[in-house]
């Protein structure tokens, strides 16, 4: 009995300890500057939504009573759901490619595939109007083929486009990192075990990249969730997402507590998206995340 | 057969992925003042006009401060707080980890509006302060994650064995540390730069008429006009960026050559 | 009182004591109660399995640990509360730790820059202990155009420039394949000898501590089990642990039935009486060497100074200076003899006669931390 207080009281000691320990200098202008601009501004913003004009739970009461808030919600999670799923299908053969090409065309295809971070979201989303407008080559070479003229900008599908496109590194670079580590013999030696490829590939190789399946699709869904500028410019008000709306309560409006309990509802979808799937593939590591 | 389907697979997403930046560049030389593709005419006219026009000047000089200054920050700021969490164990240390990276994992427009809150009662709306902070902010993770790696690929028993040699906490970093996680903090604070020169949502929020970067004015003219200068800056955006990443892939190779 | 401090022109070794040190984490001890002298200018070895502590001990020393019980002198002064880097020790790692982005002379500069040592001692300096550790001529190389003995030897250089009365290595030639570890081995032994500092070194290489050290300790779970020469070590161990990991051997676990006059204990093993001279303890388990042992036809009666047990060859292997016999005793216990390579060769299965000296061998007590256990 003695010795377990004795631990413990040594623990609270090292802990104390421990504190003091953090007020390091080399933390202490990194821990202001997060403080200043990024805690307090968030904490802020859940201050606002209780408190504007009026304390108390009017933000959120009106949001959830709002059949438009609702449905922009549902079609937010709708489109970062499309949008990961198009990435997974589009990044899977891609990483796929990567994993097995010879050195020189892997740097090739990574500095393709990287070129979304390296280019302004700005400059993309520019390219996009210029190629999806109404009169814009897409659409001439429909109208070439006897297809005739679909509306591309200000639609939903021009977003998930645009979308996908900015996302995919975040898909492609997991896939990849898992890929890599494969040993080819795996699915040599189903081959000579009797299966079909499509067997070889279903059972074997794609239960091997579940790790990279997961972590990248995580990772495009939480991003896509708080996409505004392409959701902006290539869709429509129409078909809005929950960033647009906050802009225009905030922006527009100037209905600060609606905005913030907008704001305060998406960071919360966003951390049990993540805390939910965190749980479910305990250990899987996510790639680097950013953007925009 | 299989293998000629998958390469041609792969072959249609990389145009897909490069397409439009060709599409930008071709824009930007086109004589119409619309968006018009392809173009009927080439001319260097929107170029000229970007030169030509204080308004764009100011806004690239003043996104180059902003960039720089914010880089800046974010570089020292975040290398520091890096190397201190790496050399040490504390309790909470992964708390913290944490929260260094936090400003990537939180929507872009969450902390905008939170900023533009805070910044509307400062007074710090379309100021260069307000941006440095705010994009230093947001660059820091970058910083951590890139000298946090460099850190993770260098050997530990480097620092012990300079300590037993005689160096003490100051000179380790000093002479070791910093000498070989260079590389990292270069790809760091290039991340930082190219990712203030680009950001554009919080920017967006805390901008005023005064302090316009180069992204907002572009977003401001493709949501007002069809003026083919945006696709002139695009492209010299682009060639800014682009430039510094050939510049620190070249600075990489060259530190472990050696 | 700070004498070690400052780098000193007389090359003696400091002597290094370690009273009751005892290192924790959390209720797992790394070290416990280590009580070791070493004497200036000693060549010690810590031996050990991995996890014994031995490394552990030596991050005590070099202050890389903090203690968490105990004292630990070096050259007379007390340095529990001395930071690693004013220690003035030397230190060399299994993995070498050079300094990448340094020339082989900038590594074996660094801890002269850190003492500010002007830049013409410094060049003599480092060019005398160039010539020991015989590196001449790869001064402008960087580390990773070097071979790994090189490797080695540099890091031997910047741990001896500046000549720290105490050289601790960390298993530094572990890494090497086994001709260059001999070569290396008896070049160490020259280096010792000419600068005369204090060695502690770390290896779980038996054969290398025996070549190497004045003096060997071996560790097991944390503890010192023994400390003493090579020699004392094989032929007196005082565990059971110290006699099985150290060398060969044939355990013999008997009975004790009574102690006789002149220190002849007399243990009962399988019903046969084996007697055992100069015990100066009791004990249960016979230790005796293979090369101790012999072998002889079964009803051949023993000498008077002999013992006999009966025991069936099991293996056999010519080693070229000898043939070793792996044996079974009537309990199934598995045993080594080695006879002399001219003796005509017993076939496996043979029954035979265990013989050996009463004067033979060593009587231990089980203990909890035997390398069985392990």
């Amino acid at each position: 009995m003695t010795s377990t207080t004795l631990t413990q009281r040594g623990r609270a000691a090292s802990a104390a300890r421990n504190l003091v320990r953090v007020a390091k200098p080399g933390l202490l202008p990194g821990l202001l500057l997060l403080v200043l601009f990024f805690l307090y501004p968030l904490a802020e913003m859940i201050r606002i939504s209780f408190a504007d004009p009026q304390l108390g739970l009017q933000n959120y009461s009106w949001f959830f009573s709002s059949e438009v808030n609702v449905a922009v919600t549902l079609r937010t999670f709708w489109t970062a759901f499309a949008v990961a799923l198009i990435c997974l299908l589009i990044a899977y053969p891609y990483a796929y490619v990567m994993s097995t090409a010879g050195p020189r065309l892997r740097t090739i295809l990574l500095a393709v595939v990287l070129t979304p971070l390296w280019t302004s979201l700005m400059v993309r989303t520019l390219a996009w109007i210029v190629l999806l407008q109404d009169s814009g080559i897409i659409n001439d070479a429909l109208e070439a083929l006897h297809v005739g003229r679909v509306p591309l900008i200000r639609t939903t599908t021009g977003v998930i486009i645009g979308m996908s496109q900015m996302l995919l590194p975040f898909m492609v670079l997991p896939l990849y990192s898992v890929m890599s580590k494969i040993d080819p013999k795996y699915l040599q030696a189903a081959a000579a075990l009797g299966a079909r490829p499509l067997t070889a590939f279903f059972k074997v190789y794609l239960p091997m990249t579940k790790a990279g399946v997961f972590a990248g699709s995580l990772t495009v869904f939480v991003l896509g969730l708080g996409f505004y500028i392409i959701p902006a410019l290539l869709g429509s008000p129409r078909n809005t997402m929950l960033s647009a709306l906050i802009q225009q309560q905030v922006g527009g409006l100037l209905q600060w507590g609606r905005g913030s309990a907008m704001g305060v509802i998406l960071l919360v979808s966003t951390i049990l998206v993540l805390a939910i799937c965190l749980r479910l593939t305990k250990g899987v590591r996510l790639g680097n995340v950013g953007g925009a | 057969m299989f293998r000629v389907f998958l390469y041609g697979l792969v072959a249609l997403i990389a145009i897909w992925l490069i397409a439009p930046l060709f599409v930008v560049v071709v824009t930007s030389f086109n004589a119409d003042a619309s968006y018009n593709f392809p173009p009927t005419e080439l001319s260097l006219r929107w170029y000229a006009n970007f030169f030509g026009d204080a308004g764009w000047r100011r806004s690239f000089w003043d996104s180059v401060t902003v960039a720089f200054a914010s880089a800046l920050l974010a570089t020292v700021v975040g290398a520091m707080a890096a190397i201190t969490l790496h050399r040490s164990t504390f309790f909470g240390r992964q708390a913290i980890s944490g929260l260094f990276i936090g400003p990537a994992m939180v929507p872009g427009i969450l902390l905008a509006i939170g900023l533009y809150a805070l910044f509307t009662r400062l007074g710090l709306l379309g100021t260069l302060q307000g941006f440095i902070f705010a994009h230093a902010v947001v660059a820091l993770p970058l910083v951590v994650i890139n000298v946090g790696a460099a850190l993770q690929t260098l050997d530990p028993k480097l620092e012990v064995a300079a300590a037993s040699l005689g160096a003490g906490k100051i000179n380790v970093v000093r002479q070791i540390t910093l000498p070989l996680i260079l590389p990292g903090i270069i790809a760091g604070s290039v991340f930082a730069f190219v990712h203030s020169f680009d950001e554009i949502i919080i920017s967006l929020f805390i901008q005023s008429p005064y302090l316009q970067t180069l992204p907002v004015k572009m977003y401001q003219s493709v949501t007002h006009d069809s003026d083919p200068t945006v696709a002139a800056v695009a492209v010299l955006m682009m060639l800014i960026s682009i430039g510094l990443a050939a510049c620190t892939m070249l600075f990489q190779p060259r530190r472990t050559r050696k | 009182m700070n004498t070690h401090h400052t780098p000193s022109r007389n090359r003696r070794g400091a002597a290094i004591e370690l009273e009751g040190v005892t290192k924790t984490y959390g209720d797992l001890y790394a070290a416990r109660d280590i009580d070791l002298k070493i004497e200036p200018g000693e060549f010690v070895t810590f031996l050990g399995p991995s996890g014994s502590g031995k490394t552990t001990t030596l991050n005590l020393i070099a202050g890389f640990t903090s203690l968490t019980k105990g004292e630990i002198r070096i050259a007379n002064s007390q340095v529990q509360d001395t930071p690693p880097h004013k220690r003035n020790l030397g230190m060399v790692f299994q993995s070498y730790a050079l300094f990448p982005h340094m020339t082989v002379w900038q590594n074996i500069a660094f801890p002269l820059r850190q003492r500010r040592i002007d830049r013409a001692s410094q060049a003599d300096q480092i060019a005398e202990v160039v010539r020991l550790v015989d590196l001449g001529g790869l001064e402008n190389r960087y580390p990773h155009e070097l071979s790994g003995g090189q490797q080695q030897r540099v890091a031997i250089a910047r741990a001896l420039v500046y000549r720290p009365n105490v050289l601790l290595l960390d298993e530094p030639l572990g890494a090497l394949d086994k001709k260059l570890r001999e070569s290396l081995q008896s070049e160490l032994r020259k280096i010792h000898t000419n600068v005369g500092s204090t060695f502690v070194f770390v290896t779980h290489d038996q054969e290398e501590a025996l070549s190497l050290s004045d003096r060997i300790a071996i560790f097991n779970r944390g503890r010192v089990e023994q400390v003493g020469t090579g020699r004392e070590l094989y032929e007196r161990p005082q565990t059971l642990f110290v006699g099985t990991f150290l060398g060969d051997s044939t355990i013999i676990h008997g009975t004790p039935t009574k102690r006789q006059n002149d220190n002849v204990a007399v243990l009962s093993f399988c019903g046969v009486q084996v007697r055992v001279a100069n015990a100066t303890r009791m004990g249960s388990m016979l230790l005796v060497r293979p090369e101790r042992l012999d072998l002889a036809p079964r009803g051949e009666a023993a000498a008077a100074d002999e013992n006999r047990i009966p025991v069936t060859v099991t293996g056999r292997a010519y080693l070229g200076s000898d043939w070793k016999y792996e044996i079974e005793l009537a309990d199934g216990t598995q045993g080594a003899v080695r006879l002399p390579p001219d003796r005509a060769p017993y076939d496996l299965g043979t029954e035979l006669s265990l013989a050996w000296k009463v004067t033979s061998g060593v009587l231990l007590e089980p203990d909890e931390t035997s390398a069985e256990t392990q």
